[in-house]
This record gives structure tokens, sequence and C-alpha cells, in this order.
């Protein structure tokens, strides 16, 4: 049976390449999220267009957020996934990094996802309570009250609180 | 980015420390001072940041006790740095922040005072920044939080924290 509510995808592959500069995949990928100070961060948001949540999953523009990882920091960050980026504050901004880099080495910390497994067969034990927002949907937002909404934004869903991140900012 | 070199931090003003068996020590008039500041804050485009505190039992991430106090005036435009020690600064990106913002001083309010309090004045003078402490700007839910705000107040003054009343802190 497949569970149509919950759904991950795996990616994965097993190349051979004498450095990883000549690996071609790798060649392209963005600075590691985990290695921009806030400046950066800034700087590679710059005068972009676009949505952020695109841009924050474009491998080739910041390496290492997966739809998994983004929808927390973004509703940390209150923060639409559809906002535009140049309509985005210093301060929302600023949280958006905070909450990245938190999430993402809290995971790290944990040894990965509770659904993913390492090269030794260990679960990893970064589960839904370091989720906040992704395992609320139809839930109540744990800071307004609000029920929690699953909307579609490109290729990919996103769980958010429609009042703490609204479409517009505040 | 801020037009002053200084900002605001609001430590650990979340609801699960205003649910404790002993309330904390003057709690209204905590609230009311610290939300005159970020009042001001705000009016002057001073940054404010509230900082969160989570741990594993008492103050756990997302859950309501977690969440800021329901009566803090805050506004999109302000900063949100998570903690998981007493020190805002350690393992955070609080102090990063600050000094992409070109601060230099930091006044100090919220909970608990002997704890966080205490921990985040010394831990920004130890980054380098100058410290100002709200003299009836913080606060604690011990039997002894008069005594504590008395002591602490002093001893900080003592380490060159600034020590002043909310009254006498502007921005402008």
């Amino acid at each position: 049976m497949v569970n149509c509510k919950h759904y991950y995808w795996w990616f994965g592959f097993a190349h051979h390449a004498p450095t990883l500069a000549a690996h071609k995949m790798t060649a392209e990928l963005g600075p590691d999220m985990l290695d921009l100070s806030l400046d950066e961060f800034r700087a590679l948001l710059g005068k972009r267009k676009g949505a952020i949540k695109t841009f924050l999953l474009d491998q080739k523009r910041i390496a290492g957020i997966g739809n998994v990882y983004v929808q927390g920091p973004l509703f940390l960050a209150r923060i639409h996934p559809l906002r535009s980026i140049a309509s985005l504050s210093d301060a929302e901004i600023a949280n958006l990094w905070s909450a990245l880099r938190e999430t993402l080495q809290q995971s790290i910390d944990l040894g990965g996802s509770a659904w993913e497994q390492n090269l030794y067969g260990e679960k990893g034990q970064w589960d839904q309570r370091a989720m906040h927002i992704l395992h609320l949907e139809g839930q109540p937002c744990p800071v307004c009250g609000t029920t929690v909404e699953n909307i579609k934004t490109g290729n990919t869903h996103t769980r958010l609180c429609p009042v703490c991140q609204p479409l517009n900012g505040f | 980015m801020a037009t002053q070199p200084i900002a605001l931090l609001v430590i650990d003003v979340q609801q699960g420390l205003f649910e404790k068996s002993t309330p904390i020590y003057k709690a209204d008039e905590l609230l009311e001072n610290i939300n005159t500041l970020i009042g001001r804050a705000h009016a002057s485009d001073v940054p404010v940041f509230y900082i969160q505190h989570s741990d594993a039992r008492n103050l756990v991430k997302g859950s309501a006790g977690w969440q800021l106090h329901a009566q803090l005036q805050s506004q999109p435009k302000d900063y949100i740095i998570h903690k998981q020690h007493g020190n805002a600064f350690e393992d955070t990106p609080l102090g990063e922040t600050l000094r992409s913002l070109h601060v230099d001083t930091v006044v100090v309010t919220g909970l608990v005072t002997h704890g966080c309090v205490k921990a985040t004045c010394i831990g920004a003078q130890e980054a380098g920044f100058n410290v100002i402490l709200v003299q009836d700007g913080h606060s604690s839910f011990s039997k002894d939080a008069a005594d504590l705000i008395e002591k602490w107040n002093e001893q900080l003054s003592a380490r060159q924290v600034a020590v002043r009343p909310a009254a006498e802190i502007t921005f402008g």
C-alpha cells in the first residue's frame, strides 16, 4: 500500500571520480549552507528574484537544504515559502539563516532523520519533535492556534501557518 | 541595517517560565518595563532580539511553554535567537548577527536574573560588547528573587556592566 499522506524522496548515486572537482555533479553544487556566514547568506540572496523556497532548494545556489529541512526554518522565521526574496527584511533573512543552520546542525548531531539509515544501518534520531510544522498538517499552529495547511509550492509541498507566515508578509 | 550601534536583548521571556509553582517576581512590572523598552527600540529603529531557551524537559522546543510570552509586543522586524545554554552567545549566531548589524552595545532584560541574564551579560562582555543591564528589567521565579535582583545588579555593576533603570534608557 502506498501512504499518500507522508511521502519522501530518496536520492542517491555511486560514482567514481579521481577528485571531487572532477565530479560534475559535485562541482556544480553551491556553497554548503552550514559554511555560510550571515553576510555571505545575505550576499547570495542579493538582488535575486523569485520565491525564497525555490531559491533555497536549488542546490546550485546553496547546497544542503532539502524539502524536509526547509519547512521548519521558514515557519520559525515566519516567512511564506512563496514570498519573493526581494520582499524579505534584514531581520527575516537573519532569522531564516539562523533557523536553517540550527536545523541542519541538529539533524547532523542526531545522525540524520529518523526514517533514514547510515551505512551501518543505524537510524537517525532527528524526528518530528525537531521538525515543528512538518507533521502538524490539519492541527493547530503551536504559536497562534490556526490550522496548519499544506500547500503546493512548485514541485514540492509545504506545511505552513497562514497567519504566522502570511503570503504578503507583515 | 540598524541605524544605531545598540540592540535590545530580551532573554527567555517565554510562557513556560510564567507557569511555575512560584510565580515570576513582579511579573506585571517586568513585562511593562520590557514592553516599554521594546516600544522605544522600535521607534528608534534599534534591533530587538528575543532569545528563546530550550531544553528536553521544561522548555521543549516547539511546545506551548517554549513560545514567547503572549504579551510581548514583538514585531516581524525583530530577531529571534534560539539557545540551549545560559549564555545567549554560546553556540548561537547572536554575536555574528549583532556584528553584522554593527552593534557594539547590548541592553539586557529578561529571565532569570541569576541564570541566563547574568550569564548573557558576562557572555556579551567576553564577546566584546558593552553591556547595559536594565535594573528593573529582569527577574526570576525564585523565592529570593528580590534579593537576587539586588545582588546581581550590584555584582554585575562591579564587572563594568552599566546598570540603569528602564526609565533612564532611551535609544533616540
